[in-house]
């Protein structure tokens, strides 16, 4: 049987760092915090000031300060947002919330205790891990349950403000950033509505040619999905933790699974960009684009999959005497087919949405003339080739819906 | 009308799904034939086989002629998928001869069905056509082309008017006799009764999870839906892989001369990581800061539109009135139209209007969003528990009351979700919007590549995996803390 | 004849580096054609017992032996080899619910059947005609064909009893059978096993949580709680005292017939 917490023995110097890093994190994260909304309001006021912005109006020192500053009158005076999270909080020896007189004489006491750094580091050697400002004014860390009755609501703390300030500073310096100009809606809007009318009225010619690149468009989905369940299927039992143990297994594991988040991380078009300068215009790198995409993409949704399969099939079959393979093949791979096909068609419908673009960087299908027409204010043209797109993804949805409802 | 226009919907759908697997078949079999004609023969790369016009009717009719054969003497892929089976009327399995003998009254079935269904079309295009002719009658322009008589004085105009009317009116009164007598001999399902086409052979469609299984399933390539699977799945890869132009020989001879290239991507150069590169005037930090908060704006406003629009597109709140059901499919129908598109094309779109930049991108991120999550919110209202609104609807509260604090309680979680998985998918977005003029970091990877300068891209693509790694792994842990 | 079939000795598992205990120091001994049944609260390490017996968990210390073989440093195709000869039953049935009966029952030959036509779905002739036998056993020849999930659960466990029985096993696990069927499909369940240990001298090990079913059913009982064996003899030995030792001060005995 285990022993009670606190009659194990501390531990002391540098191995209570084992014990205290949370304190660490929740500070960082604190001061991470301030830090961006001083960042981000500097941005926002000398924008709006000077049309420029700039992160850094003061001294990079300066910021230092006020972040270590607020940080810690935050956590001495109220509970910081890093705290509210972990649910962590400053409490007297009794473990009972202390009285604002005595908050405020701690963060007053810290001033003395941080400033030649050893009060706070003593806390590694103290015996109940307090630093001195804690030792001095009998208040400790811990992670308290917070009672409902205790439980204010959010417009009553200085963490739920926070989460309103920074909501606030960011959605303002966004609009800065990304250069937010509604007049330039109003401007060109009279513009735009001779671009909207022309789109509504396709150019009916356009259709048969409109109607093979749209078949080169789903072929290209097609076949990109189909050679991709190829590769996934197996590499996705060599990406699933509980099939890969041992140290051999686990490695092969990690690696398979970075090299599939790097090859998802990168988006169709931009694999498309590559292989483009690989086998030349046309629908072929479209296809290698999607296809390389679709495997770490199908790799990640069949591995978390088989991550959660119901144990109990294999265990018996494990019991039986089966060797892996009668395993797989008997015990994992029958509860595995349907949600395989259910992910396989989410693939297909995404592969197809995303075939119809891939055209605008030299991916083939429908995307290039559609790209073309635009930039030569073929309106009507394009607006063509948008209808017959709207058709075919609408009705793939459709179907590819239907047919997952029916697989689950 | 409705019960006496009731047809087995089942039989329909399965006919339609062999149908068009059968029409595709076919697509596949001349494109095929066109393929080698030109490979054989070789004659240029655009030459097509020439195609003789009735060849289209004959084809969907030869097509229509092998699915009715194909639905009766075995069971075909539309009648697995919607789970029927034929067996005698007193249970017992058909045999061969039974479903030999009813081919052709099922033929008859269908293509009497058919010509009902084109009847029905009558009374709409008559209809049509006599607005539009009171359209040009009058001078306004309603469908150019369509022109049924001049101007003429109009008194007389009105009395061909009131003409048309009235013979329009009997011709609807007509169609409606007609096709109530000819689906209710084909499916008398008011009475009780089998259609015609099963009754004519004594034999019934039943749902195939009532039949008893008495023996082994048989193994899948002596089944015909089996076969035609195999078939189908065998001429899209032949197809697609001519069709997309797929060739390893390119692949591989290529890959001797741009193998290069990968060398130069996985050495990136980060000069201009944080200072400023001086043709485009930022830095990759600046363009990635950029990047993610043209997301982050993109999902604020998505979210802030999408949420009382998902009200709007969901059934159980909206179809309590005709009113009702217009403003929810006319919901539905944008959600699903402006789905449909892109968000690059909108991009494109959207360039227009506001000018190149990240603005751009955050209109047309923020159009994806809103209807990408409007119909993830809606779908959501509508699996809600029913319960409690009941509860609140019971004790006299008001719509919005009950939506407020009946509805709203129950989807805040999976609302936080959909919204941080379009986050993701959002910073994804974001990174090569900027291809066609949006804004961010896809405008500095492609200036580079045009510029051939592959150390400065792999800088940048190391840049986006990094990012949109971190958000990736952020949001699936947030996820799993909601959850 | 009683020669012992199984014999543990001083089995430790210890999970979390030392933080849970779940079985401590563990010695017994099965004789051959018993029925041992193990009995006590949850927790108290009977499934963890009985899973380190086919080593589907692996004890942390102590030994294992099974007609003289040590289980316990067995290793690959003799690992298989030993395991084909310990039938095992399970609370949740343990069945692949989209197969057929047919086929989950099969699945108890795999040890045996040759690997390649395994891979293929193909199992040799007397493998089926093994099967039906097994399925008429426990009386469901008629759903040989019918999908797993479409049962009810006291039929799901006799498919899982046919399942072992197709292993021809010298010992049979069964790690609470019966704790998820109500009582009367629980009495016809454990007749099976009663005729496996009667007819076929299959020496039998079950877990489970009625000590009246125990009474009723097993030669042998063996109590544990926290990890340790608590009690071990005959089912009329156990009387109120050592009841409620063995469940604690709060328990008291239902009857379940």
């Amino acid at each position: 049987m285990r022993e009670p917490g606190f009659l194990r023995p501390k531990p002391a110097g540098l191995a209570a760092l084992g014990v205290l890093w949370q304190r660490v994190a929740v500070t960082l994260a604190d001061a991470l915090f301030i830090a961006y909304l001083f960042l981000m309001s500097s941005y926002c006021v000398s924008r709006a000031a000077t049309g420029t912005g700039s992160y850094l109006l003061v001294p990079w020192w300066v910021l230092l300060v006020v972040v270590v500053e607020v940080v810690a009158g935050w956590q001495a005076l109220g509970t910081s947002l890093a705290m509210k999270a972990t649910g962590l909080s400053v409490v007297d020896a009794s473990m009972r919330p202390t009285p604002f007189t005595r908050r405020v004489a701690r963060y007053l006491a810290w001033h003395v205790s941080f400033l030649p750094l050893l009060g706070t580091l003593a806390a590694l050697w103290d015996r109940d891990h307090l630093s001195w400002h804690d030792r001095w004014t009998g208040t400790r860390w811990a992670r308290v349950e917070e009672s409902p009755s205790s439980r204010r609501p959010w417009r009553r703390t200085s963490w739920g403000w926070s989460i309103l300030l920074a909501l606030a500073v960011t959605l303002t310096a966004g609009a800065f950033i990304t250069k937010v100009d509604l007049g330039a809606l109003l401007t060109g809007a009279p513009k735009s509505a001779i671009v909207w009318r022309r789109i509504v009225q396709p150019d009916w010619s356009l259709l048969s040619d409109g109607i093979s690149l749209l078949t080169v468009t789903l072929f290209m989905a097609l076949m990109a999905t189909l050679f991709a369940i190829l590769f996934a299927v197996p590499l996705s039992f060599l990406a699933a933790r509980n099939l890969m143990r041992g140290v051999v297994g686990r490695s092969v594991y990690t690696i398979v699974r970075g090299v599939m988040s790097v090859v998802r991380s990168i988006e169709p078009i931009v694999w498309a960009i590559i292989f483009v300068v690989w086998v030349r215009v046309g629908a072929f790198p479209g296809v290698l684009a999607l296809f390389v995409h679709s495997i770490a993409d199908l790799v990640k949704l069949y591995s978390e999959r088989l991550e959660s399969i119901d144990p109990g099939p294999v265990e018996a079959i494990t019991a039986a005497g089966g060797n892996r393979a009668q395993v797989i093949l008997y015990g994992i791979i029958p509860q595995i087919i349907n949600p395989y096909l259910s992910f396989t068609l989410y693939r297909w419908d995404i592969n197809v949405r995303m075939a119809t673009i891939i055209g605008v960087v030299g991916g083939g299908g429908i995307g290039n003339p559609l790209y073309l027409a635009t930039r030569q204010w073929e309106w009507r043209q394009a607006g063509m080739y948008m209808l017959l797109i709207v058709v075919a993804v609408w009705a793939i949805d459709y179907l590819s819906s239907r047919l997952r409802e029916r697989l689950s | 009308m409705r019960p006496r226009f009731r047809t087995p919907r089942k039989q329909l759908v399965a006919l339609a799904v062999d149908w068009t697997l059968l029409l595709y078949l076919s697509y596949c079999v001349f494109f095929l034939i066109n393929h080698w004609y030109r490979a054989l023969v070789l004659v240029s790369p655009v030459y097509r086989v020439p195609f003789p016009p009735y060849g289209y009717l004959v084809a969907i009719a030869a097509t229509l002629l092998l699915a009715v054969v194909w639905q009766n003497l075995g069971t075909s892929i539309g009648w697995k998928g919607v789970g029927l089976a034929l067996v005698r009327s007193d249970s017992g399995p058909a045999s061969f001869g039974l479903r030999l003998r009813r081919i052709v009254p099922d033929l008859i079935t269908w293509a009497l069905a058919l010509v009902g269904a084109v009847l029905l079309l009558l009374p709409p295009v008559g209809l049509f056509t006599l607005l539009n002719g009171v359209a040009r009658g009058t001078g306004i322009s309603f469908v150019p082309g369509l022109a049924l008589w001049p101007r003429a004085p109009w008194p007389i105009a009105l009395g061909e008017a009131t003409l048309c009317l009235l013979s329009l009116a009997l011709l609807a009164f007509g169609v409606w006799l007609a096709v109530n007598a000819l689906w209710g001999f084909l499916w008398p399902a008011r009475k009780g009764r089998e259609p015609w086409c099963d009754r004519v052979v004594r034999a019934r469609a039943v749902p195939a999870s009532e039949l008893e299984v008495t023996g082994p399933k048989r193994r899948w390539w002596r089944t015909s839906f089996g076969l035609v699977t195999v078939l189908l799945i065998a001429f899209t890869i032949y197809v697609g892989w001519l069709a997309t132009e797929i060739s390893l020989k390119t692949f591989v001879r290529r890959a001797a001369t741009t193998g290069y290239l990968w060398g130069w991507i996985v050495t990136p150069d980060f000069t201009y990581f944080v200072n400023p590169d001086p043709v485009l005037q930022d830095s990759i930090l600046g363009a990635l800061i950029e990047t993610v908060f043209m997301a982050l704006m993109a999902t604020a406003l998505g979210l802030v539109f999408a949420f009382p629009l998902s009200f709007l597109g969901a059934r159980n709140i909206m179809t309590t009135g005709p009113v009702g059901w217009l403003v929810y499919t006319v919901t539905r129908g944008f959600f699903n139209v402006v789905r449909s598109i892109e968000t690059i094309i909108w991009a494109v779109v959207f360039a227009v209007w506001v000018k190149f930049g990240p603005f751009a991108g955050v209109l047309a991120l923020a159009t994806h969003t809103i209807a990408a999550l409007g119909k993830l919110y809606s779908e959501q209202v509508e699996a809600i528990d029913p319960g409690p609104v009941e509860a609140m609807a019971a004790s006299g509260a008001r719509r919005w009351q009950v939506i407020r604090y009946g509805v709203i309680p129950q989807i805040v979680p999976s609302f936080l979700a959909f919204t941080l998985y379009r986050w993701d998918i959002n910073v994804r977005m974001s990174t090569v919007i900027g291809l066609v003029g949006g804004g961010g970091i896809g405008r500095i990877l492609f200036y580079y590549k045009n510029e051939i300068l592959w150390h400065q891209v792999g800088a940048v693509m190391a840049v986006i995996v990094v990012v949109v790694w971190l958000m990736d792994y952020v949001s699936g842990r947030v996820r799993e803390r909601i959850s | 004849m009683t020669e012992p079939h199984l014999v543990i000795e001083h089995v430790t598992k210890v999970y979390a580096r030392g933080e849970v205990l779940a079985l401590s120091d563990v010695s017994l001994t099965v004789n051959r054609g018993e029925f041992a049944v193990l009995i006590g609260l949850s927790g108290s390490g009977k499934s963890t017992l009985l899973r380190c017996i086919n080593r589907l968990i692996e004890p942390t210390s102590g030994r294992i032996l099974l007609g003289g073989v040590d289980v316990t440093k067995a290793r690959g195709a003799e690992l298989r080899q030993l395991r084909r000869k310990i039938g095992m039953v399970f609370q949740h049935f343990n069945l692949v619910k989209r197969s057929s009966v047919l086929t989950n029952v099969l699945a108890g030959r795999l040890g045996y059947a040759p690997a390649g036509g395994t891979l293929v779905g193909r199992f040799p002739k007397e493998d089926l005609e093994r099967a039906r036998a097994c399925l008429e056993r426990v009386g469901l020849l008629e759903k040989m064909y019918v999908r797993a999930d479409e049962l009810s659960g006291g039929q799901q466990q006799r498919v899982g009893i046919a399942r072992a029985l197709m292993q021809e096993p010298q010992i049979l696990l069964a790690d609470e059978p019966v704790s998820a069927l109500d009582p009367a499909t629980s009495s016809s369940v454990l007749q099976y096993l009663e005729q496996m240990n009667l007819e076929d001298g299959v020496t039998v090990i079950c877990a489970l949580h009625f000590l009246s079913l125990a009474r009723r059913y097993g030669t042998r009982i063996v109590a544990l709680k926290g990890g340790g064996i608590v009690f071990e003899g005959l089912p009329a030995e156990i009387d109120e005292v050592r009841f409620k030792e063995i469940y604690g001060e709060d328990a008291q005995e239902v009857e379940v017939r």
